[in-house]
């Protein structure tokens, strides 16, 4: 499930932090998340699907439609996995800075 | 020549009295300066036996005294140390038994001469003096003191000749001779008691700098303090508003350094040799800069070693059987690649660089709670420093990666440039390179990030960072400095830049006709997220794209409003109840960053029909910029200036230039040639994208705005 911004800040201990604090946390952590996003779907898909994505767009075909082949013909749900990124960077921020027992 | 022989001599044994029982005299510098500062009695030498003078013995007189006593002064050592020590004469019998060779006797060689003559110098006498006195080893026989050694060999000597002249009998001699013995034992406890509380009292001493200055407080006698009272408390902090800052309380301090003592536990058993470099980077910390440096050069080589590694980078992103790794999972194809890779042994070397960076992390951290500690911080305040250092670096490791991904692999590159041009980060164009040293006044706010956390950025001198680098801007400056370039149709001829300007517009207008959402977007420099991330859900409704446009704002009001250095800049924020922190953060990642040895990697991407660069040279206005060759330095600083905010004259420019170039020279610049230009003045060597050298991006900005 989605996490929404004040989850996020809540989670990270920021909620009390001024909106400055929380607009640059949150940028930065957008920022990181889709790096991560990116980096590991490019270690991960099959450099077909690659391929085929850069074909498409050279034959100008819309975003909408070539993340919908993703998603639907090639089983990359990106919505799912960037929630599932950003889930795990959160938790992974909060034990850096947390003894864990 | 008896009293002589029983008279102390000035300086032997120094502090300590003793002096072993082989009559070596130890000798210390004072000894000698305080008989030549008293002068010898000119009537003691009559009963100085005369020998051969030896050099820098006995002072001018160049005599010794019957009892092999050498006396020595300020001048005989300095002399000897002119002249070197004396060498053991060829044919002389050097002595090397039983009686050693004291610390310092005999120079160099560790000889004397046979006529026992202790030659000594500067070297000796000071090493001795350093050291302190030798100490009578345990059994060896000693005098007390120097008048005890005396009393006890007069006592002695009239024992023998009362013994033999009958007045007292052997036994009556023995019960004497036993108590000359057991002052000597008792004096030797008594000696030993003290060495021992002085040991105590070092290991005190080293414990209580490892501490605080609040628990060293403690140690001094602070309980005395009333209860409540303790040394961090300050006063107040003025605020516009916002609740008062509360003093660092000494309670806090003890929770702060046992919440980290916790994590350092937990760290150890987790494996790993943390403790120690922890150790050794916690030492550094005592030092006046903080270890940005070494946080750089670890980052730096993991991040290299993670980008050409598979297995480490997913194994850094994901966790084993995280929700991201069964997301990932369910990908076609990528179950058996992930269970392939977890089954291969990860590289060494990768960990270990690893755990370096780690380390030099949390040494850098730990700097900043201790500097914090020294600012009226709440323990809150300082963890939510802790974590928004913990953000910053992780953005800028992970931008690292990426650089290291797109320099090295053609795959990689490819995936990633399609990701941007149709997903990307929100199509945001931040500015990099903006100088941010003003506070933003956000009154009211709540939790003001602990200015002392970041006062990393002040240790280290620092004013008014640049942070394009990474705040909001790090892999978002690369990456859309590539998808500014790309074209969005095939006749190429209009780019994602000129797009995305026109749809902000667009979307500017339609948010001031239907919403009521305050806007504090300046520029419409920024997509909305609905925009640009479908089909993927949002974080959040619309809370990037609102973060984008304030991001957007506050970049733009920093552009404008920037004059105070960052020392100022926290000072005013934190009696503002303003967070000043973020800006002070940004001199921390700025320092991190700084050197330009880790600035954003220019695009290395010759790619495939990419057009000329489209107008984004504001964009590298700043610690990295563009130029022609032949432009001259002075003229960047103008438009570094003016890129922040000031508007300087050409005259003033050169009046900068000259201030920073007779400080660090050919080190304003790095980045490619550069040549003297007919006024002397550095100009660029060629066309392309040059740096600021480390520091002088903010130094530009301060003296522009005096």
């Amino acid at each position: 499930m989605t996490m929404t911004n004040d989850e996020i800040l809540e989670r990270l201990h920021l909620s009390s932090a001024s909106e400055d604090v929380k607009q640059e946390t949150l940028q930065l952590i957008v920022e990181t998340v889709d790096m991560r996003v990116m980096g590991v779907l490019s270690q991960v898909l099959p450099q077909e699907t690659i391929d085929e994505l850069s074909g498409m767009e050279q034959r100008s075909t819309s975003r909408e439609e070539m993340f919908r082949w993703l998603v639907e013909d090639k089983g990359v749900n990106t919505g799912e996995i960037y929630d599932a990124a950003l889930s795990e960077y959160v938790d992974e921020m909060v034990a850096r800075t947390q003894p864990q027992q | 020549m008896e009293a002589l022989h029983n008279q102390p001599q000035h300086g032997h044994g120094g502090e300590d009295p003793r002096r072993a029982f082989d009559e070596q005299i130890k000798d210390d510098i004072d000894g000698p300066a305080r008989r030549y500062i008293e002068v010898t009695d000119e009537s003691s030498n009559d009963d100085i036996e005369v020998s051969e003078a030896r050099r820098g013995y006995g002072g001018e007189d160049g005599q010794r005294a019957s009892d092999d006593q050498i006396r020595d002064d300020v001048e005989g050592v300095a002399q000897r140390a002119i002249e070197g020590p004396r060498r053991v004469e060829e044919g002389e019998v050097p002595q090397e038994d039983v009686r050693m060779p004291q610390r310092g006797y005999g120079g160099e060689d560790g000889k004397y001469a046979a006529d026992e003559p202790m030659r000594d110098d500067v070297e000796g006498a000071a090493t001795r003096a350093a050291a302190g006195p030798r100490r009578v080893e345990e059994g060896e026989p000693t005098d007390k003191t120097n008048e005890t050694h005396d009393d006890n060999e007069a006592a002695v000597e009239e024992l023998a000749d009362a013994i033999e002249s009958g007045e007292v009998t052997e036994d009556e001699a023995a019960q004497k001779i036993a108590e000359l013995m057991k002052q000597n034992v008792d004096l030797k406890e008594k000696v030993k008691s003290l060495e021992e509380q002085v040991a105590t009292l070092m290991e005190r001493l080293e414990k209580l700098d490892q501490m605080t200055d609040g628990a060293t407080a403690e140690d001094e006698g602070a309980t005395e303090q009333p209860e409540g009272e303790n040394k961090g408390e300050s006063k107040e902090v003025k605020s516009d508003g916002s609740p008062e800052a509360v003093a660092f309380t000494t309670e806090d301090q003890e929770a702060l350094k046992k919440k980290l003592a916790e994590e350092d536990a937990l760290a150890q058993e987790k494996g790993g040799d943390r403790e120690d470099d922890t150790t050794q980077h916690e030492t550094e910390n005592t030092q006046e800069r903080p270890p940005t440096a070494e946080l750089q050069a670890t980052r730096d080589r993991y991040a290299k070693l993670t980008a050409g590694d598979r297995l480490n980078y997913l194994g850094r992103i994901m966790k084993s059987n995280g929700p991201l790794s069964r997301a990932v999972k369910k990908i076609p194809g990528v179950e058996g690649l992930l269970d392939r890779l977890n089954n291969t042994s990860r590289s060494q070397v990768v960990e270990e660089a690893r755990a370096e960076y780690e380390a030099a992390l949390r040494a850098l951290e730990v700097y900043g709670v201790q500097a914090a500690e020294d600012g009226n911080h709440t323990l809150e305040q300082i963890e939510q420093g802790r974590m928004l250092m913990q953000i910053r670096e992780e953005h800028a490791l992970t931008k690292a990666v990426h650089d290291y991904q797109m320099a090295a692999g053609k795959d990689h590159s490819k995936f990633s440039d399609w990701w941007v041009r149709n997903n990307g980060l929100g199509g945001k164009i931040l500015k990099a390179g903006v100088v941010v040293g003003a506070t933003l006044a956000t009154g009211g706010a709540a939790g003001a990030i602990a200015a002392g956390f970041f006062g990393v950025a002040a240790a280290a001198g620092l004013a008014g960072a640049g942070v394009g680098a990474l705040t909001g801007g790090g892999i978002a400056k690369h990456v859309t400095d590539r998808r500014a370039r790309s074209f969005i149709d095939k006749e190429r001829t209009r780019t994602v830049a000129e797009r995305e300007m026109r749809q902000d517009r667009a979307s500017m207008e339609a948010e001031r006709e239907g919403g009521s959402e305050p806007r504090r977007a300046v520029e419409n420099e920024a997509i909305p997220l609905s925009e640009v991330r479908e089909p993927r859900r949002a974080i959040g409704p619309d809370w990037v794209g609102r973060v984008t446009n304030v991001v957007e704002a506050r970049t733009n009001e920093i552009v404008k409003n920037n004059r105070m250095r960052m020392k100022a800049a926290v000072g005013l924020g934190a009696a503002a109840g303003g967070f000043a922190g973020a800006h002070v953060g940004d001199a921390v990642n700025a320092a991190m960053n700084s050197g330009g040895e880790h600035n954003i990697i220019d695009n290395p991407h010759p790619d495939e029909g990419t057009p000329p660069d489209q107008r984004y040279d504001q964009m590298l206005k700043g610690h990295e910029f563009k130029v022609e060759s032949g432009h001259s330095v002075i003229k960047e600083i103008q438009q570094a200036a003016h890129a922040n905010g000031h508007d300087i004259s050409m005259n003033r420019a050169e009046d900068i230039y000259n201030h920073i170039y007779h400080n660090v020279g050919d080190k304003i610049i790095h980045g490619g040639p550069e040549y003297h230009g007919p006024t002397g003045d550095i100009r660029f060597g060629e066309s392309g994208t040059y740096a600021w050298g480390k520091g002088i991006l903010q130094q530009i900005v301060n003296m522009s705005g005096k």
